[in-house]
């Protein structure tokens, strides 16, 4: 890891991703209100049958957040705990396809809210910005400092990761 | 693997966020609730008028009755209401034998109720195969509590649905859309409270009652199509209940 400063904003991203998804999926399971800011937005989207994947049957999309978030943490921690430049590609690779993911998960669940629940969730909207800054701090990362000619190079002349 | 010092680092961070959200769970009161607690403050009402009557049952997209009759009645609800099904028994259900009416329903599915809108997604599935006051007769009858997938199946048999497709329908977007663009016409107008009907009388004199006492009362009173007396318990003419308290 040439730069620290990708994988540590990262990892803040992702952990404040992990609260929100968290906070939600708590409210979910003790049947809470989901404070929305004076508006009735973010009940609309929670008592709505998509606020489960598959629809209506499946586990709350918060708790696929949570999950996801989660893995976006420890992997961004486990890039500190160094290994070699190939074990770190490995790392921020996983990193940007889980955000990638996760992105395109959440332009599906920006388009039902917009076309089909009319209803805008204000907690969704910043995980939403949350995993997509993940996916924008991961890509440039991966560009800067993995491209092709830099690995083998680094690899080359033996470049240690960080610290 | 030795622990590098951006791991402690990243360490320190997520134990000072913990710490942080142990703290403000342990340390956050719940807001007051019961009788005591200052209640929310109620939205402004819409004004009610002959206009906006017209508009209503203009715009919806299920009506019924005579389409040349002097009084139009334009009925918010939610098919999973109590107060919904007592309307309908007392009064909707033989609206039309008494007096010539133009009907128009809005979906107005209510948060406090899990199978509200599965319930609308039901009679809008219907509605795709032309039987939406079938299934509604049919829904606003039932006895079974609650609304399950399996009475809905049974009622689109009753009725002579295609039921395969009806299943099908059930779990298409534009059929939950339709639910929630009739509930986005509610919000609009402040309108919150399950039943509330909007009544235009034939000589343009319009009211809204909620609930489904006032609202047979009303009806009671209509003589020859006319609004002759505000019914007890109903909001001020010129405004649609809002701010009342949903019906359970």
């Amino acid at each position: 890891m040439k730069n620290p400063l990708y994988n540590r904003v990262m990892f803040v991203l992702s952990l404040a991703g992990l609260l929100i998804a968290g906070y939600l999926w708590f409210l979910h399971a003790t049947h809470g209100d989901v404070p929305c800011g004076g508006s009735s937005g973010c009940d609309k989207v929670a008592q709505s049958p998509y606020a489960r994947f598959p629809a209506r049957t499946g586990p709350y999309v918060a708790a696929y957040g949570t999950l996801g978030y989660v893995g976006l943490t420890v992997l961004t921690f486990l890039r500190t705990l160094g290994g070699g430049p190939a074990r770190d590609r490995v790392l921020l690779g996983l990193i940007v396809l889980g955000a990638g993911i996760g992105t395109i998960f959440s332009l599906y669940l920006t388009y039902l809210e917009l076309n089909v629940i009319h209803a805008i969730c204000k907690w969704c909207v910043a995980s939403q910005a949350l995993i997509l800054a993940v996916l924008v701090a991961g890509v440039v990362e991966l560009l800067q400092t993995h491209s092709f000619k830099s690995v083998s190079s680094s690899s080359s002349t033996g470049e240690p990761l960080t610290e | 693997m030795k622990m590098t010092g951006e791991a402690k680092f990243f360490i320190a961070i997520g134990v000072l966020v913990l710490v942080g959200v142990g703290f403000l769970f342990a340390t956050s009161a719940r807001p007051p609730s019961g009788p005591g607690a200052t209640p929310a403050a109620a939205p402004t009402p819409t004004a009610l008028t002959a206009a906006l009557v017209d508009e209503l049952y203009a715009e919806a997209r299920h009506t019924k009755g005579d389409k040349n009759a002097a009084l139009t009645i334009v009925e918010f609800a939610d098919l999973e209401c109590p107060n919904c099904r007592r309307a309908y028994a007392d009064t909707v259900k033989d609206i039309e034998k008494k007096l010539p009416t133009k009907f128009a329903f809005y979906h107005l599915p209510l948060e406090m109720h899990p199978r509200a809108v599965p319930a609308a997604t039901a009679l809008e599935s219907a509605a795709k195969q032309g039987k939406f006051w079938e299934m509604y007769a049919e829904l606003f009858d039932q006895k079974s509590e609650p609304l399950t997938d399996e009475v809905f199946e049974a009622a689109a048999k009753k009725i002579g649905l295609d039921v395969a497709k009806f299943k099908t329908d059930l779990a298409a977007d534009d059929v939950l859309s339709a639910v929630y663009k009739d509930r986005d016409h509610a919000t609009e107008h402040n309108i919150n409270t399950t039943p509330t009907f909007l009544v235009k009388d034939k000589n343009g004199a319009v009211t809204s009652v909620a609930g489904a006492g006032a609202f047979a009362e009303l009806f009671k009173d209509l003589q020859d199509g006319a609004i002759t007396a505000k019914p007890a318990g109903a909001p001020p003419a010129g405004a649609p209940p809002a701010g009342a308290p949903p019906a359970p």
